[in-house]
């Protein structure tokens, strides 16, 4: 093999780091049994915050962790407000969401008319190999979280039936509270990847809009497991990072190569759903139900 | 001290008039921190701009809009689906509208710039404004009844609205894949085969048009009209509001119909129990709501835009994000279809708010004047929206304090 092949190959590093663990971050706060539609907008200031903690700081390591430390602050409050409160998970996940995309271009537009500089993180092979690597032993860890440890068999009795759960001691608001705050943590980090390592191009207003959605097709069609997910996500990413080549080689228009990622997440759905995997990989049972009990303390 | 949260054994009184106007409030208040705090966009000049569009006639177009939006989204929202598709909806009832408007309902005459006299004050004719790649002008010739036209544009952009939401239907109906996601993936994908559509297959003929993401210009005989001048909400726009949002009062409050779609939202059990086959009530109120949001893609085309415009960046397209704002409309109507006008009265004085901030930003130093009026809407309905969320649970559930004993 030439090394310019091997570069193509291990180029989708980048990607896949951003997708991975955006999709890994979502599957696990999912799995505590809150439905996370606010995704999409949580990235997208994910993305806004990374470019001007980069460029302020002047390295890049500091975007990552600036997006980090926000999105576990929207993670805290979606988990809080949902566990205490009887609110519809769909509806505090969509408000958040829409309050997302308009906080990003409020943070980022201001200064990207200001400054015109990238700060990024560095772009050759190495750096490619360490981001798949980072982000499989993250993944790792995260399945080994879940299915080995005591805070794990938490989280899935949360997600499965909080109110069996709390009768034997789980405390379910703590519980969904660390989940919200670990899968907020790797989406923000995703979306540090997204912009800092495979996009680093001048901030532009809704950068990032659309990918959280991806990377929710990615974890739904991989069942929130993570391991599986590396699968769906190296797929997507492949398909995202070499659209110049299906550009090329196949002769579509830029249009339609941009809209194939979406139409591969719905496939991507169906495709979990009509297949036994739907059945192996079943979603938490408690997913997106009010926990509420008559009267309780706040 | 504890809070105690508990179910109310009636709702509270005046609920659904108390809390959408407290969120309001509280919303806003939220979203000018938001804009001073991360943007210095000065807070008088936010309240300036919803106070300025409250009574501002720009925003009837928008009150038209999003009143049959609200009515579209409320039928499914009422049955406990969520179509978060009104985008792409409309994006796709833009598309047919402009399909037939442009290509089935004229016929497009080639005429040398020296013959161009002859039909600049031909009735029926319409030139095009700038020449075609070759040099020569074009002329659209109407080559069917202005009115059938008009009607066939309303027929197929529905149907178009409607199959684009039976998709979703029918993979939420039979597959049990959430449409929330589904539809808003969907958006994104109207909103590309948008962009292939007028770089392709609808580009203009002219030089300034062709190449350019932009269609060729709708015959003034088939465009909408106009209010008045100060305004641009049309009468076809306002009758199709009335009518819309009549009939489906009366199917959604007099009909078994109407009923059953109830139900479905609070209790699909019993429907199941009644052996009523709960999947077809799910991609009827699906359907319906496509269709309906279909329609409002020909009043944004030829009662606004005439003619399609490429999306530049995916933040601002045509249709000025306001099938996610038609959400706050549905909502903040608590689900009654006879609280929509008066949402979506509110909600589009917050919607023009954010076009009428984004065009003061000007004076504003610090590079806030870039944030487009888009991205300002997200601002103030998205904090609405969530304060709006959470409030609402007063409405059914009392919090009370209680201090503890020591």
């Amino acid at each position: 093999m030439n090394a310019g092949l091997i570069a193509i190959i291990l180029g989708v590093g980048p990607a896949f780091a951003a997708y991975y663990l955006t999709a890994i971050g979502h599957g696990l706060f999912e799995k505590s049994g809150i439905l996370n539609l606010a995704i999409d907008g949580v990235f997208t200031v994910g993305v806004a915050v990374a470019y001007v903690a980069a460029l302020f700081a002047g390295t890049a390591v500091a975007g990552s962790v600036a997006a980090l430390v926000v999105a576990v602050a929207f993670g805290l409050l979606i988990a809080y407000l949902a566990t205490k409160l009887p609110i519809s998970h769909g509806a505090i996940g969509l408000s958040i969401m829409f309050v997302g995309y308009g906080l990003a271009a409020l943070i980022a537009v201001p200064i990207r008319s200001q400054i015109n500089a990238v700060v990024s993180y560095p772009m050759n092979v190495g750096v490619d190999i360490a981001f798949i690597i980072f982000s499989i032993v993250i993944g790792v860890l995260v399945h080994y979280m879940l299915s080995r440890t005591k805070l794990g068999a938490a989280i899935r009795a949360a997600g499965e039936n909080p109110h069996a759960a709390s009768s034997l001691g789980v405390n379910v608001l703590r519980v969904r509270l660390i989940a919200g705050m670990l899968g907020y943590a790797l989406i923000g980090l995703g979306a540090s990847f997204y912009f800092l390592a495979y996009t680093p191009a001048p901030y532009s207003e809704g950068m990032g809009m659309g990918q959280g959605w991806i990377a929710f097709a990615i974890s739904l069609s991989a069942g929130r497991h993570p391991i599986l997910t590396i699968l769906s996500a190296l797929v997507f990413a492949e398909l995202l990072y070499n659209k110049f080549v299906l550009q090329g080689y196949l002769g579509l228009s830029v249009h339609i190569t941009k809209m194939i990622p979406y139409l591969a997440a719905l496939v991507a759905m169906v495709i979990f759903m009509v297949t036994p995997l739907k059945r192996k990989l079943a979603p938490p049972r408690a997913l997106g139900k009010i926990y509420f009990k008559e009267e309780r303390t706040v | 001290m504890r809070l105690i949260v508990t179910k109310r054994v009636k709702p509270l009184k005046f609920g659904g008039i108390i809390i959408p106007f407290l969120s309001i409030i509280v919303g806003i208040f939220l979203a000018t921190i938001a804009l001073y705090g991360l943007a210095r966009v000065p807070p008088l000049l936010v309240y300036g701009a919803i106070g300025q569009s409250l009574i501002s006639p720009q925003m009837l177009q928008t009150f038209v809009m999003l009143t049959i939006l609200g009515v579209a989204l409320i039928i499914p929202f009422n049955a406990a689906v969520w179509n978060i598709g009104a985008e792409g909806q409309i994006i796709w009832g833009m598309i047919m509208s402009a399909f037939i408007g442009l290509t089935v309902a004229v016929r497009y005459i080639i005429v040398s710039p020296s013959d161009l006299p002859k039909y600049t004050n031909m009735p029926g004719m319409f030139v095009l404004p700038t020449p075609t790649v070759s040099g020569a002008y074009a002329v659209e010739a109407l080559s069917m009844n202005p009115g059938a036209a008009i009607c066939l544009m309303l027929i197929v952009a529905g149907i178009a609205g409607a199959v684009w939401a039976l998709i979703a239907g029918l993979m939420r109906a039979y597959l049990d894949i959430d449409e929330v996601a589904t539809t808003l993936i969907m958006n994104y994908i109207a909103y590309y085969a948008y962009n292939y559509i007028v770089y392709g297959p609808l580009q203009g003929i002219t030089i300034s048009t062709s190449g350019f993401g932009l269609s060729n210009a709708l015959h003034p005989a088939l465009r909408f009209s106009r209010i008045s001048t100060a305004t641009t909400a049309t009468w076809e726009g306002v009758a199709l509001m009335i009518a819309i949002f009549v009939i489906a009062w009366f199917v959604l409050r007099q009909t078994t119909f109407g009923l059953r779609l109830r139900i479905l939202g609070s209790n699909p059990q019993v429907l199941r129990a009644a052996g009523i086959n709960v999947r077809k009530y799910i991609v009827l109120a699906l359907t319906i709501s496509g269709a309906i949001a279909g329609l409002v893609g020909t009043i944004l085309f030829a009662g606004n835009l005439y003619q399609l415009i490429k999306i530049k960046t995916i933040t601002t397209p045509p249709t000025h994000n306001i099938g996610y704002t038609a959400i706050l409309v549905s909502w903040l109507s608590m689900l009654d279809i006879r609280g929509v006008p008066i949402a979506a009265y509110i909600v589009a004085s917050l919607f023009q708010a954010g076009i009428n901030l984004q065009s003061s930003l000007g004076g504003v130093s610090g590079g806030s004047a870039m944030i487009s009026s888009g991205a300002l809407t997200y601002v103030l309905i998205g904090f609405v929206l969530t304060t709006f969320t959470v409030l609402r649970v007063f409405a059914e559930y009392s919090i009370k304090v209680v201090r503890e004993g020591r």
